[in-house]
Formats: structure tokens, sequence, C-alpha cells
């Protein structure tokens, strides 16, 4: 009877074996559909492609200002891309409010300030509230936007005689206070009221150290004790900044 | 009686071979379960497109080649930062919903037995600010 029956207890093994294996491959290929965090990692992406959109949008406003163009154009931006924000529904509807900021030195989310005491700067800032609003998400951000391109430029001459003499000038790029490389750089030298370029002198040198610091040395006849430099450059997101240093002896 | 038991071992290897048979087939179906292609590949694909799209626009560079149509340049990159298995085909779109690229930016069309689009935001930091929408479908 035992014997008779063996067959059929194979059998019955084999079709258990087969439904847990079977079992198993599906619980796995349940196991890596991973949906919701993968959502959550697209919901990260899209929320850091706002944040960058913001920084670009104050940066290509403040390259424009610092060119030349009107104040108005940071404010007229930040409420474009507001706009632009409201037509999006990827995972809900957006709504981007911006503030710039308005506190000294700042006014109306801008600060310029190319003064004479040998540092230049050009920065904006906004305060940003960004709201998102969808069947699965309700996201509430708030981020501050700060730009800011520094210009220091500081320096010294030696007597090489008369009233010939040998100027040594610092420059150094920074943005958002680290170290930044310039897009461009130029110095001037005043004499007899004018800014001049020392490109064309003998011995006129130029180094870029490739970490946002710049040395320029040349010789000229400047009369007097005090020799006025001023430092022109824009950076690599093209935001322009001069700044004036006076050198002395030393 | 001798006759009853060559049908018993006859029953016995059919049993054996019936139950090797279930076997095989519960392997060889199990085999054919995709175990993470179906939710993990596509998925991937669209986080994929979206940090490629991500990087090249890190330090304004995605609004450069657009500004200045270098089409050429983006296919390139794109050709560099995706996986050779994944087929793509990029669509630029300027703020009125109107066409920007003049020709296709693609690596050949788009392949696959699935196709996933992903949707970038660019601003361009030049004088006037405009804004794009990029369309990257990869497959």
């Amino acid at each position: 009877m035992c014997k008779c029956r063996s067959g059929q207890v194979l059998i019955l093994t084999a079709l258990t074996i087969a439904v847990l294996i079977i079992s198993t491959e599906i619980y796995l290929y349940r196991l890596s559909e991973t949906r919701v965090e993968t959502r959550y990692d697209l919901l990260c992406d899209y929320v850091q492609n706002i944040r960058l959109g913001s920084r670009h949008v104050m940066e290509a406003s403040l390259a424009n200002i610092t060119w030349g163009g009107s104040n108005q154009s940071l404010s007229n931006n930040l409420e474009r891309w507001s706009s632009f924000l409201m037509g999006e529904y990827c995972f809900g509807s957006c709504i981007l409010n911006s503030t710039p900021r308005n506190v000294s030195p700042y006014s109306s989310g801008l600060w310029i300030d190319w003064s004479s005491d040998g540092r230049g700067t050009s920065s904006a800032c906004s305060l940003f509230e960004f709201r998102l609003m969808g069947r699965e998400v309700d996201v509430n951000l708030t981020y501050t936007v700060n730009v800011t391109t520094t210009l220091l430029v500081s320096g010294s001459y030696s007597i090489v005689g008369g009233e010939e003499k040998r100027l040594e000038v610092w420059c150094r790029v920074l943005n958002e206070g680290n170290p930044a490389l310039a897009g461009n750089i130029t110095l001037l030298y005043l004499k007899g009221g004018q800014w001049r370029d020392p490109v064309g002198l003998p011995d006129y040198t130029c180094m870029d150290y490739g970490n946002g610091t710049y040395f320029f040395s040349f010789s000229e006849v400047i009369p007097g004790n005090v020799v006025t430099v001023s430092a022109r450059c824009y950076d690599r997101r093209t935001i322009y900044v001069q700044a004036e240093a006076e050198c002395r002896e030393g | 009686m001798r006759m009853l038991g060559d049908r018993r071992g006859a029953v016995h290897t059919l049993e054996a071979l019936l139950a090797a048979a279930v076997l095989l087939s519960s392997l060889l179906y199990s085999a054919s379960i995709p175990r993470e292609y179906e939710g993990g590949r596509t998925l991937d694909l669209e986080a994929l497109g979206l940090e490629v799209l991500l990087a090249l626009d890190g330090n304004g560079t995605l609004g450069w080649l657009i500004e200045n149509r270098g089409w050429g340049s983006l296919e390139e990159y794109l050709r560099a930062a995706l996986p050779s298995w994944v087929s793509f085909n990029l669509t630029v779109y300027d703020e009125l919903g109107e066409v920007v690229n003049d020709h296709p930016i693609s690596n050949g069309g788009l392949v696959g037995w699935r196709v996933v689009s992903v949707d970038y935001l660019c601003v361009a930091r030049s004088g006037s600010c405009p804004f794009y929408r990029v369309r990257l479908q990869i497959g």
C-alpha cells in the first residue's frame, strides 16, 4: 500500500517545490519594484531643478545689471520664473514666491559696491518660498539664493629710480566667498588723471595661479607717493565687478 | 506475478518523469519572470535622465549650449553621459512651447520595449534670461 503511493507522494513533493520556486520568484519581483522610493528620488531631483533654475535666474539678472542693465531686471526675471512654474504640473501645481532681500547693504535684492578700498562686490540675494501640491505630494520649501562675486585688490611698489616705480598688484576673485576663476581680468593704473593699461609696458607681467589669484607687475614713471590701480573683471558666470586700491611703497 | 512487477516499475518511471517535468517547467517559468526590469530599470531611466540634465545644468552648460544652438555638442554630451544601452531623443521648447532645436538630438531613434520621458526646466544665464523646457525621452 505504501509502496503503491510513493509515486503520488513524489509528484506532490515536486508540485510543492514548484509552487515554492514560483512564489519566491514573484516575491523577489515585487520586492524589486521600489516605486515609492524612486518616485521620491524623482521628486528630489525635480525640487533640485527648481532651486538650480532660481539660482540661474539670479546669476543671469546680476550679470545683466552689472553690465549696465536695469535694476528692475532682477524682479522682472523672478516674476517671469514664477509665472513659468505656474504652468508646470509634473508632480502637482507649483507656486514659487520670491522676496528680494531689502536689509542693508541690500536694496531690492541687490548690493553692488565697487569702492576704492580694494574690495569690489556684486551681489544679489533673494528668499524663495516654494509650494508643490499634488495628489501624492505636498512640499513646502523655503530657501535663500545668494549670488556674490567679490574682487579683492592689494598692491605695493618699490622705487626703481627717480619717479619710476615697480608695481606689484594681487587680485583675488571670489564666488560666494570661495576662490573662483575669472572669465577675464584687466588691471589699469591712474596716471595724470587718466586710467592707463599697462599691457604695453616692456616689463609687464601677468600671472594666473589657477586658483582665482592673479598677480600683476610692471614698471612705470608715475609721480606721487600713491599709485591708484583698478582691477576690472567678470567671472565665469559673466558677472562683472571692479575694485580700486591704493598702492604705497612697501 | 512477474508481469505485474514489470508494470509497477513502468508506472514508477512515468511518475518520476512527471515529477521531473513539473519541476523543470516551474524552473523554466520562474526564469522568465523579470527580477528588476519592469519596475527597477524603467524608473531608473527617469532618475538617470533627470540626473544627467541636472549635472549638465549645474554650471550653466545646458543653458549655454541651448543659447548657442550647440546641438552637436549637446548630443555628444548625452552620448557620453548615458549608458550605451540607452537610446535617447531630446527636444528643447521655448517659453511659448515652440520647438527650438532645428534638427534631432538623438543617438539614432528611440529603441526599447519601454520608453520614458522626463521634463527639465532650464534657465539660460544670458542677458534676457530665457527659459526652456527640455524633454528627454529615453528607452
